[in-house]
């Protein structure tokens, strides 16, 4: 039997169908890029320490590809605007 | 991503003038000068290719009677204009597909999406992507007699930007697809002969790599 409460059950699923998910801005890893290179755009654009870009570097290096940014449409078109600039294979999506 | 080819030969830029407000300077010889700008100028051909299509009825004066276009004609001539536009938008930056590196898709699954995408952002992406070419070109102007540069630190980092460029397309030239590629594509052309087209690319690949590697830890903030 269970312990939770059925009404609160109710409320998460009512508030969650409400709200869009959000849109996100992806990095995809490529074979030219420089990992130094990559972690500099991060800190310059993001203006992220050095630790916090190297690990979103990393990430995106080791799993092939990484969420730099979570928000609203325009921003996302707004990043993958600036990070193609500068190089970047950068896209975005509604979140899934 | 690629790792850096790590090299003993003091040439390049260095970050001896870091203290000045974020400056580098180095020193780049004759031929390497004239290397990175050829490179610099076949990257900034390849992006004007992709500039959308100038629609010259739209620049006329509308008030002349004498061009001979009436309203409803060129209220034609900019449905036709901009269904044009919105085709090569549609169909991508062209056929070369260091183009498409330079200006992917934005979205993967939406080609729709993608194709406005380019029109407006996709545009400034690629006209920003000229005007650093052009500053890396004034900046290697710039060196003295002995070929020593000192780029303050805007013209530093759009120098990065668009030298990253320049490797886009020497990688996809190059068939780099994953990560790897570099080290298999040495090998290969280790044993090539001397006429093998490739070995020029690689070679202009390996010096932009080493000069873009310390051109970036120079820069990291």
């Amino acid at each position: 039997m269970s312990i939770a409460p059925v009404e609160q059950d109710e409320v998460v699923a009512d508030l969650t169908a409400q709200v869009e998910p959000p849109w996100i801005t992806l990095v995809w890893n490529d074979p030219v890029n420089l990992m130094t290179y990559v972690t500099y755009v991060f800190q310059t654009y993001f203006g992220y320490s050095r630790d916090k870009a190297t690990a979103l570097m990393l990430d995106v290096h080791h799993r092939g590809r990484a969420v730099v940014a979570t928000g609203d449409k325009e921003l996302m078109e707004k990043h993958t605007e600036a990070l193609q600039g500068y190089g970047l294979w950068a896209t975005f999506q509604q979140d899934s | 991503m690629a790792r850096a080819f790590h090299r003993t030969r003091t040439l390049g830029l260095t970050p001896g003038a870091r203290a000045r407000a974020g400056g580098v300077e180095g020193q780049l010889e004759g031929p390497e000068r004239a290397l990175l700008a050829s490179l610099f100028e076949q990257t900034r051909q390849l992006l004007e290719s992709a500039a959308p299509p100038v629609a010259p009825e739209r620049t006329e004066n509308p008030a002349d009677p004498d061009d001979g276009l009436d309203p409803i004609e060129a209220i034609e001539a900019a449905m036709i204009s901009d269904a044009q536009a919105a085709l090569a938008g549609l169909t991508g930056p062209g056929d070369d597909p260091a183009l498409h590196r330079l200006l992917p898709d934005a979205h993967r699954d939406d080609p729709f999406a993608a194709a406005q995408f380019r029109q407006g952002a996709g545009e400034a992406v690629r006209a920003g992507k000229v005007a650093r070419i052009d500053v890396a070109l004034a900046a290697l102007e710039t060196a003295d007699d002995r070929g020593r540069i000192t780029l303050p630190a805007e013209t530093a980092a759009a120098f990065l930007v668009a030298l990253t460029d320049v490797r886009l397309v020497l990688g996809q030239r190059l068939g780099l697809s994953i990560d790897g590629d570099v080290e298999a594509v040495e090998a290969e052309l280790a044993n090539a002969p001397e006429d093998d087209p490739r070995l020029p690319l690689v070679l202009a690949y390996d010096f932009t790599t080493w000069l873009q590697e310390s051109l970036a830890g120079a820069l990291l903030p």
